[in-house]
């Protein structure tokens, strides 16, 4: 190098001390350092502190739980019948013990030894011999097989001596002397013998353990919550909590949840609420075990049902989803079942899903499938479109076989060649065979194409009846807002201008058949009110407005239906819902749908009484002239503002018949996209709301359809078509958890509910009772709230019995061929049709539904499924009755003290007046003598609340017995009493009853 | 105002870059012309004295007497670059720990988001689409950008300011940087980043970048204006009107680069084919600017319109 260049001190390149910078820059990324720890150990790891929260608050929990749980104990364990219990346990372990002590000794001190030492010897050899046989097996020449095979012989021969203690416990040795095949056949022998044994000791100890887990149960029983020692364990637990994430893993779909890190609460024993946890909700157990019973955390997740992030773990938002990223936020509360229905789309009633169930009933109620299409809802009409697109299909197949087998029969004929004619004739002969293959398919489409026409209906009535139906100068007025005429109808009300109001009534007027009425004289409206509330008519309509309205929701609320139907045609329509006015201009083959409304099977009598009574239900509006409406000017405008609102998705309009869906399809609505839901200028608005998300989209639209018009600038007919349906708030999150809930699921198809089982008849079934309102008039599960039961005449217990049955168990009770013709004809008699068949008694009665066949056999196969009753069902022939237990069954039967006619219908008038029962005659058709004994035993369990007497038999030396005063008959009668009054039920004759009430029986 | 907006756009993670960028930018820009500056008056003072240019060459400090003409890499330098890496490292692990990754949601390959935005690096060349055929600004541009910066070593026959700032001796590298980088570059990238909005659009600052927002913008070929039609016509319109642009750019850039004594030295020991070079990718650069401006005041969509591509 060349010489240094004088340095000078003052250059602050070269002298200028850096120390200061660089020790606080190095400062500063030691602390980012330190704060990188700290954000990596804690503050992206919230939940170690919240677990740490946790163990504190349970464990102080369970500290004040365990006196009060022990006190509990202590009390039941003071108890005279627990004491007793308890000696009986103790009593029977002492004698258990002086029976197996013997046992006890001799395996521990015979067996057990002996097998030791003659297992280790029968090892030592068994090795040995292993080795020559893996060579034996892959030797390759013959010498070598030979000379190993000899080894292995000379092994087997050897005789070993094992010092053993004899098998009988007694404790003396011996000494064997034994080749492997002996020693082999001692151990096998040792074996059988310790299994004999323990066995034994088993079968000693039986009574001992079945009084110790009778004792346990009834701890359990009286119990309530947890013992002591539960509690005890589950402190101990939290000593040894690890503060780690907890994960649930679902391996065959790769779903991860680790929820529980923070909700640790969720599955302890111990039922938390936020209260007894400091208020703290994340710690409160989870509120449904039922249903996490059937839904095991382990198999099926959290977020699988609840959505959220379930891998995200750094903050409660991201955790929980509600972060603008993640598209499955958490359901809120109130829409908590909406998770339900990605993997149980294929039902309309849940279980335990409430808020959604009502959803779905809405959804089918309010008829929103008139416009949107959604898969499950109206399948019916889907079906009939692809049954009758399979048959055009296969008829033009027909046509054209019969064509080309007429051609080759003509070629043949012209044929030069003996086997080319041949051909051409088998060539004609197999498409007669085929057309005749095809005919058979024909016939079975036809025939669903037949049940599909009696099933397919649509939501509203038929338009086409309006002339001979309605009031004229009262259509506009509907139109214009139904829910003005009839708050809460079904009917929506659209936002028509004056001009469309007029344009569609005028189109729908001139457009109805026109026919004439039969007249029929006025009847009596006060019959006709006490028939109007007792029919059965308020099971699905209603009457009176506010508070005093009375009846069903599910059909309309007739307060006002005077002023807006002429009397004639009510007649008619109570009558027979299915009578229709004839149609001259109609095609031959046209399909006129049936309506939802049945046949009550009202004598005309009946009918005009309670048409009548229907026409006095008016106020005394005026109603405008409606000359408009005879205008043709007028009505051609009327069908485009029809099609324009979908009216022909719930109307049956003349020239709307092949109309579609005019809404978008709804089936997956739930996982559109949100940039594809039209939040119009309230998008920044919800943004910053926090509400720019399915559920406030879903809200606002449903709550006032026409929210997202508000402030643009559009055409009246660019303007949002939807319609108000004035839905209450409930009603709006209902429906908005089940629109939620509609997804494109991420689930296969083993976690979805489709079985395939009996379990499918219980889902098809309900889409009926649903679309029909069975659970009008019946209750169908425990707890159901009919419309019968609400109004006030039926609160009274004179009435009580007046209540259609509750069908809780009908699968079990009746058989179901019976049913099928019960349902197909509730009279039960083709000529005597103005009544009930089975209940007589009943004021309201079983109306007819417009069922096709398919829908009977769901309706049975419902009712089976839900009770468990395997299909098909084969009767067992009853014992016939000997004499003796003929006689004496009679004595019973008619004995003051069972006076079973009394109640029990007869078929005589005069007596029948006050029973409460079915006729005897019809039992042995249909009822199932199983449900018939366990009824006789004890009715109330079946049907709580019902007049069946209950504790007719009491239990007496494994047996029913009659619990009364026994006829002398009986005295040596050996066999059970309810079996023997079910066997003389279902013998029971026309003959049997004459005679009967002939010999003058109590209760006529 | 929509504060809320403008501060959902400049908060956004994706978006800190930028912000950044456009403090940083301006004030070393500044930062370095101020060093550049004190430079040449150092450089005047040395050139004026003869016996000083001869013992003190260090252009970067002031310089005092007794100083070494030159000192070593280490520890000089290497401690400072030491200093600047801590202090790098603690800003981007202060950043790693307050702003996470913006993942967004899970693709859905069904939906294209709105507005799709390029990562902040390549919103330039996305916003030069606006203003060009793709062919043009997807591969042609890009790729002479890229052979541009590759080949400025080759055309810079400047042998002056190696090593130190310098304004008066690299006047020319330094405009051109300052119009071809900041001003062209940086400044298509900010204006992706925070004003283009939903559709594309066009959003000032403050304005609430709304998806219903509707503008009616008709832009036209340059043949309409005077009604041409005909390919043939239209492709030797086109090109006459190209022609003339890069006869006029080529002859105000010849103009500059010949505008001062220093500058015209330099231009004399050029080859004719540095020259040319130069002067092609100098009138690319400029005819970016001048399409944005035919395009956003005037409305123009293509000058040259041919069947194969468009300019």
């Amino acid at each position: 190098m060349a010489k240094a260049p004088p340095m000078d001190h003052d250059d602050p390149v070269q002298n200028k001390s850096l120390s200061v910078p660089l020790f606080v820059s190095t400062l500063v990324l030691m602390l980012t350092l330190v704060w990188a720890l700290y954000d990596e150990l804690y503050a992206m790891r919230p939940w170690k502190a919240t677990q740490q929260q946790f163990v504190e608050l349970y464990q102080s929990y369970l500290q004040q739980l365990r006196p009060k749980q022990a006190a509990i104990e202590q009390e039941i364990k003071s108890s005279v019948e627990y004491q007793e219990l308890n000696q009986k346990v103790e009593s029977a372990e002492v004698d258990a013990a002086a029976m197996t002590v013997d046992i006890e000794k001799r395996i521990n001190r015979g067996v057990n030894p002996r097998m030791v030492a003659v297992r280790s010897a029968f090892q030592a050899l068994r090795g040995e011999i292993g080795e020559p046989t893996y060579k034996l097996e892959t030797a390759t020449s013959a010498g070598k097989k030979a000379s190993l095979e000899s080894d292995i012989a000379s092994i087997k021969a050897r005789v070993v001596s094992v010092e053993v203690v004899s098998d009988d416990g007694s404790g003396n040795t011996e000494t064997l002397q034994m080749d492997f095949a002996q020693l082999e056949a001692e151990f096998e022998r040792l074996r059988n013998l310790r299994a004999e044994l323990q066995a034994e000791r088993v079968s000693l100890l039986g009574p001992a353990q079945q009084l110790r887990a009778k004792r346990s149960d009834y701890l359990k029983e009286r119990m309530n919550g947890l013992t002591a020692q539960q509690v005890d364990g589950l402190i101990g637990k939290m000593d040894d909590f690890v503060v780690d994430i907890r994960q649930i893993h679902l391996r065959d779909i790769d779903w991860v949840d680790r929820c529980e890190s923070c909700h640790l609460g969720a599955r302890e024993p111990v039922a938390l609420t936020a209260a007894s946890m400091g208020g703290h909700e994340v710690f409160s157990g989870h509120p449904s075990r039922d249903l996490l019973k059937i839904h095991d955390p382990e198999q099926f997740g959290c977020s699988s049902c609840h959505n959220g992030n379930g891998r995200a773990t750094s903050s409660m938002v991201k955790g929980h989803g509600r972060h603008k990223y993640w598209l499955w936020p958490l359901y809120h509360k109130e829409n908590v079942t909406a998770g339900c229905q990605q993997c149980h789309s294929k039902e309309v009633v849940t279980p335990m899903a409430e808020t959604l169930n009502e959803g779905r009933e809405l959804f089918l109620n309010r008829g929103c499938w008139g416009c949107h299409r959604f898969e499950g809802f109206d399948i019916e009409s889907d079906e009939l479109t692809e049954v009758r697109r399979e048959i055009s299909i296969l008829a033009a197949e027909t046509t054209s076989n019969i064509k080309e087998s007429e051609q080759s029969i003509i070629m043949g004929d012209e044929a030069d060649e003996d086997d080319v004619a041949q051909n051409l004739y088998d060539r004609a002969e197999e498409l007669t065979l085929r057309n005749s293959r095809i005919d058979a398919q024909i016939a079975t489409l036809k025939q669903k194409e037949r049940n599909l026409g009696v099933e397919v209906k649509k939501f509203g009535p038929s338009l086409r009846e309006m002339r001979v139906k309605l009031r004229k100068e009262w259509v506009p007025v509907w139109l214009s807002n139904p829910h003005d005429f009839r708050p809460g109808s079904k009917m929506p009300v659209f936002r028509l201008l004056d001009e469309e109001v007029k344009s569609i009534s005028a189109y729908l007027w001139q457009n109805a058949i026109d026919g004439d009425l039969r007249s029929h004289p006025l009847g009596n409206a006060a019959r006709g009110k006490e028939l109007f509330e007792t029919r059965g008519c308020l099971g699905c309509h209603s009457i009176g407005e506010g508070e005093d309205r009375m009846g069903g929701t599910f059909a309309a609320n007739l307060t006002r239906i005077g002023e807006k139907t002429n009397y004639n045609y009510l007649v008619r329509w109570i009558h027979d819902p299915s009578e229709l006015t004839p149609d001259p201009d109609a095609p031959e083959d046209e399909v006129r749908l049936r309506p939802i409304m049945p046949n009550l099977r009202l004598s005309v009598a009946e009918t005009r009484d309670i048409a009548t009574y229907l026409m006095l239900q008016k106020t005394d509006t005026e109603y405008a002239e409606a000359d408009y409406m005879d205008d043709p000017a007028t009505a051609a405008k009327g069908l485009a503002s029809l099609r324009h609102y979908g009216c022909a998705g719930c109307h049956e309009i003349a020239g709307l018949e092949t109309e579609g869906r005019i809404g978008t399809e709804l089936t997956l609505e739930g996982s559109k996209p949100l940039d594809r839901l039209d939040f119009a200028l309230f998008t920044h608005n919800a943004k910053r709301g926090g509400w720019y998300n399915h559920k406030g989209f879903f809200e606002r639209k449903l709550e006032d359809p026409a929210f997202f018009d508000e402030g643009k600038v559009k055409n009246h007919l660019e303007k949002l078509r939807m319609p108000n349906f004035n839905l209450s708030e409930g009603q709006v999150t209902a429906l908005t958890t089940f629109l939620l809930g509609a997804v494109d699921t991420q689930f296969p198809k083993h976690y979805r509910y489709e079985p395939e089982d009996d379990r499918s008849f219980v889902q098809e079934g309900w889409w009926i009772i649903k679309r029909y309102n069975c659970n009008g008039c019946h209750q169908i599960r425990p707890g159901d709230e009919t419309s019968f039961m609400a109004i006030d005449r039926y609160k009274d217990p004179d009435w009580v019995e007046q209540l259609p049955p509750q069908l809780y168990t009908e699968g079990a009770r009746v058989q179901p061929d019976w049913l099928l013709e019960f349902l197909s004809n509730p009279a039960l008699s083709s000529k005597n049709i103005h009544r009930n068949g089975v209940r007589g008694y009943l004021q309201a009665r079983m109306p007819t539904f417009y069922f096709s066949d398919r829908q009977v056999g769901k309706v049975m196969r419902f009712f089976m499924a839900r009770s468990s009753q395997p299909l098909p069902y084969l009767p067992e022939e009853s014992q016939p009755l000997s004499n003796k237990e003929r006689l004496m069954s009679r004595r019973l039967f008619s004995g003051r003290a069972a006076p079973c006619l009394k109640c029990h219908m007869t078929g005589d008038p005069l007596r029948d007046r006050n029973a409460s029962a079915p006729n005897f005659l019809i039992a042995s058709k249909r009822l199932k003598p199983e449900w018939t004994y366990r009824w006789m035993i004890e009715p109330a369990n079946i049907a709580p609340g019902t007049a069946m007497p209950s504790e007719l038999f009491r239990y007496e030396d494994h047996r029913w017995i009659f619990n009364g005063p026994l006829p002398a008959a009986f005295q040596d009668y050996e066999e059970d009493h309810a079996q023997l009054m079910v066997r003389y039920m279902f013998q029971f004759t026309a003959g049997e009853l004459r005679s009967l009430l002939a010999s003058g029986v109590p209760g006529g | 105002m929509d504060w809320y907006q403008l501060w959902e756009i400049i908060s956004l993670p994706d978006n800190v870059p930028i912000v950044l960028l456009m403090i940083m930018l301006p004030f070393y820009t500044w930062y370095g012309l101020r060093q550049a500056f004190a430079n040449d008056r150092l450089i005047a003072q040395l050139e004026a004295d003869p016996e000083m240019a001869k013992t003190h060459h260090r252009k970067t400090q002031p310089f005092k007497k007794g100083w070494p003409r030159e000192v070593h890499v280490w520890p000089y330098l290497l401690r400072i670059e030491f200093l600047a890496t801590v202090i790098v490292t603690a800003i981007l692990m202060v950043w790693s720990i307050t702003l996470d990754a913006p993942l967004e949601e899970p693709a859905n390959p069904s939906l294209t988001m709105n507005p799709s935005k390029a990562p902040w690096y390549f919103l330039g060349l996305q916003e030069m689409l606006v203003y060009f055929d793709p062919w043009i600004a997807g591969v042609v541009m890009p790729t002479l950008i890229i052979v541009g910066l590759i080949a400025i070593p080759y055309i810079d026959e400047n042998p002056l300011g190696n090593g130190y700032y310098t304004y008066s001796q690299r006047k020319c590298a330094i405009w051109t940087f300052i119009f071809g980088f900041i001003v062209l570059w940086c400044v298509m990238v900010v204006i992706g980043t925070l004003i283009r909005g939903p559709g594309w659009m066009w959003f000032w600052p403050g304005q609430t970048w709304d998806h219903n927002k509707l503008v009616f913008e008709v832009n036209r070929d340059l043949h309409e204006f005077v009604g041409l039609t005909g390919t043939w016509a239209i492709a030797a319109f086109g090109t006459a009107v190209l022609g003339a642009f890069v006869a006029v750019s080529a002859w105000g850039t010849h103009k500059l680069l010949t505008l001062t004594e220093f500058n015209r030295k330099i231009l004399d020991r050029m080859s004719l084919t540095q020259y040319l070079l130069l002067q092609l990718l100098m009138i690319t650069m400029i005819s970016l600017p001048a399409k944005m401006i035919a395009r956003l005041v005037f409305r123009v969509k293509y000058v040259l319109v041919t069947p194969w591509f468009n300019i």
